[in-house]
């Protein structure tokens, strides 16, 4: 089991890698495009994959995020004439302000009610950014971003959009982030989430403070959502309230449950199929995202833990009868005393 | 009164209504150091209602929690928990998702606290508190003899071993005083016979412990004094042999038929 997770995890990485190397050497527009795309879907992903696959809040407001980060860069920069590295700071910064405001009204909220808060926070977001002067309305802004190049002695990296040198930056975040989230996972601060997601009364009963580490990974993925959102602004040299509506934030939940809910991983398979099937193959034409769509019910049908969370082991044995546990209602298998007390309790 | 250590958590003239009902209806004791007590009734007596007050998983209606010398009535349930006061459930909570380890690993939050900053920014500190943790994890494991069991799924346990896993997570939040809500529920004699010597062993490690029960049996073999409850008072307070023998305790509890 422990070696498994371990080559799970080495196999994530050595395809981020391949992926990197693949899209940013092959020199050719289509691919870079492609690969633009796969890497700033799989941050949004990630961003989405840790507020829900781990800490078990389904928030709608992570593209959201990526608006105000986005829309913060392009108006510092293309407006206030701030140079790029100074924008992108103060943008994530603001972000995070944000998330916090979103996180403290929405997160004492339960399930559903806590997902349509998110969502009209998303929204708001989207109407305010359209209907102001200073953000363009809905043309947008021109947001052709100078970042400029790197030199590393002999080497150097050129950043500008729509470049290889793009794509690897892009690259480069992503494998951040990755890299972060994976210390969140080890950590207590992780557990904490892990345990709240699982089980919010027995965490509370073991002294896990529900909102606090709540708003921690929030702001966390509030963060990741902001770097996808500058990057999207950043390559598309452009950034318009379409991008930022209820298509993406469908996009970002199905790319998540398409790789698998909770492995740190999944974001980025389900952004290389994504994107595969309805910008590259661009299969079905218009009706790429129906496509996607459907093989997207069919996975939740046969594999609802997504395509990283298909077990080989249990398929190969699938011949075999499963082995014979006790069922998942205990009080229907063993009579417990029943208490009234406790029940009038709950209720 | 058979404890002789220092109150260590008292609570008096507690009261919780539920729109017009006293489900608890001016309740107090007082738990001592060392002390295996039982609070026993019939259902709907009160007893997890006076639970669920003194972790802090209700608020009072009226009355006072005192808890090491601090009035604690209004403070929040993490923070009881966090300062030793730790509950069970009647039914078997666990982390369904996380295997036997992980779960332990997660409930030593309380002994092993979070510091996100740290955590977020991979300090060495926060590197130390993991393997603290984990160590805490594989001596628990030890210790209730749960290795066998440590990269299983918690969810898939059967029941008896998820409710032993629930105590055990108790007991992962270094309780001082560890109040355990119908521990013997749904588990067979084997399972019981166990569940003795793993009270055993967390008195033996000087956890102050209070049990709501109905197995008589268990009850009469572990504990130093059993409090009575019936419609939310208390009827009485004594020794397991002189409830045995108290009237009112048999007519209103034990006459019931309910041996079980």
């Amino acid at each position: 089991m422990k070696s498994l997770l371990k080559d799970r995890t080495r196999i994530g990485w050595v395809g981020v890698v391949v992926l990197a190397v693949f899209f940013a050497t092959i020199g050719d527009p289509t691919y870079i495009h492609l690969g633009s795309l796969v890497a700033i879907w799989a941050l949004w992903g990630s961003s989405f994959n840790l507020i829900w696959g781990y800490a078990g809040q389904f928030s709608l407001a992570q593209v959201g995020f990526g608006a105000v980060a986005g829309y913060s860069v392009a108006i510092l920069t293309a407006r206030w004439g701030w140079s790029f590295w100074a924008a992108v700071p103060l943008a994530i910064a603001l972000t995070v302000l944000f998330s916090v405001v979103v996180g403290y009204f929405s997160l004492r909220l339960s399930g559903f009610y806590f997902a349509i808060m998110t969502l009209a926070f998303a929204l708001l977001v989207v109407r305010v950014i359209s209907s102001s002067e200073l953000a363009g309305r809905s043309t947008g802004i021109k947001s052709n971003f100078d970042i400029g190049t790197i030199s590393l002695g002999p080497l150097e990296w050129n950043l500008t959009s729509r470049t290889g040198g793009f794509v690897l930056l892009a690259f480069v975040l992503l494998a951040a982030v990755l890299a972060f989230i994976g210390r969140i996972e080890r950590s207590g601060t992780g557990w904490a989430l892990n345990g709240l997601r699982e089980d919010e009364t027995l965490s509370r009963s073991l002294g896990i403070e529900p909102l606090r580490f709540r708003l921690v990974g929030f702001m966390v993925s509030a963060v990741i959502a902001a770097v996808g959102g500058i990057l999207y602004a950043t390559y598309l040299r452009y950034i318009s309230p379409g991008f930022f509506g209820l298509p993406a934030v469908i996009a970002m939940i199905a790319l998540v449950v398409l790789g698998g809910r909770g492995f740190r991983f999944g974001p980025v398979l389900g952004a290389v199929v994504y994107i595969g099937i309805t910008q590259w193959l661009e299969v079905g034409g218009e009706w790429g995202d129906g496509v996607f769509g459907a093989l997207l019910i069919l996975l939740v049908l046969f594999a609802p833990k997504g395509l990283l969370g298909i077990d080989l082991r249990r398929l190969r044995r699938r011949s075999e009868p499963p082995p014979s546990t006790d069922d998942d209602d205990p009080a229907a298998a063993r009579p417990l005393p029943s208490d009234r007390e406790s029940q009038g309790v709950r209720a | 009164m058979t404890g002789s250590g220092e109150v260590l958590l008292e609570c008096s003239d507690l009261v919780k209504r539920f729109g017009g009902v006293a489900a608890v209806d001016g309740v107090g004791f007082g738990l001592r150091a060392g002390e295996v007590s039982a609070l026993i009734g019939p259902n709907g007596a009160g007893k997890t209602t006076v639970f669920n007050l003194l972790s802090g998983f209700l608020a009072v209606t009226s009355g006072s929690i005192t808890w090491q010398g601090r009035d604690i009535t209004s403070a929040k349930a993490t923070a009881r928990a966090r300062s030793g006061l730790v509950r069970t459930f009647q039914q078997p909570r666990v982390f369904a998702a996380l295997t036997v380890r992980q779960n332990l690993v997660t409930a030593t939050h309380a002994v092993v606290p979070s510091r996100v900053p740290a955590d977020l920014l991979g300090l060495p500190a926060a590197r130390r508190r993991a393997r603290d943790r984990r160590a805490l994890a594989d001596e628990l494991l030890d210790r209730f003899d749960l290795a066998a069991h440590a990269e299983a799924k918690a969810g898939d346990l059967p029941y008896g071993l998820r409710k032993r896993l629930g105590l055990v997570l108790g007991v992962a939040a270094s309780p001082t005083v560890l109040l355990m809500d119908e521990p013997a529920a749904g588990l067979n004699d084997a399972e019981v016979e166990l569940l003795k010597q793993d009270l055993a062993t967390i008195r033996g490690s000087g956890v102050t412990i209070c049990i709501v029960e109905h197995h008589m049996g268990l009850i009469m073999s572990v504990s130093d004094r059993v409090m009575v409850m019936e419609s939310g008072r208390m009827i009485a307070d004594g020794t397991p042999a002189e409830i045995a023998n108290d009237e009112r305790v048999v007519s209103a509890y034990l006459g019931q038929g309910a041996t079980a």
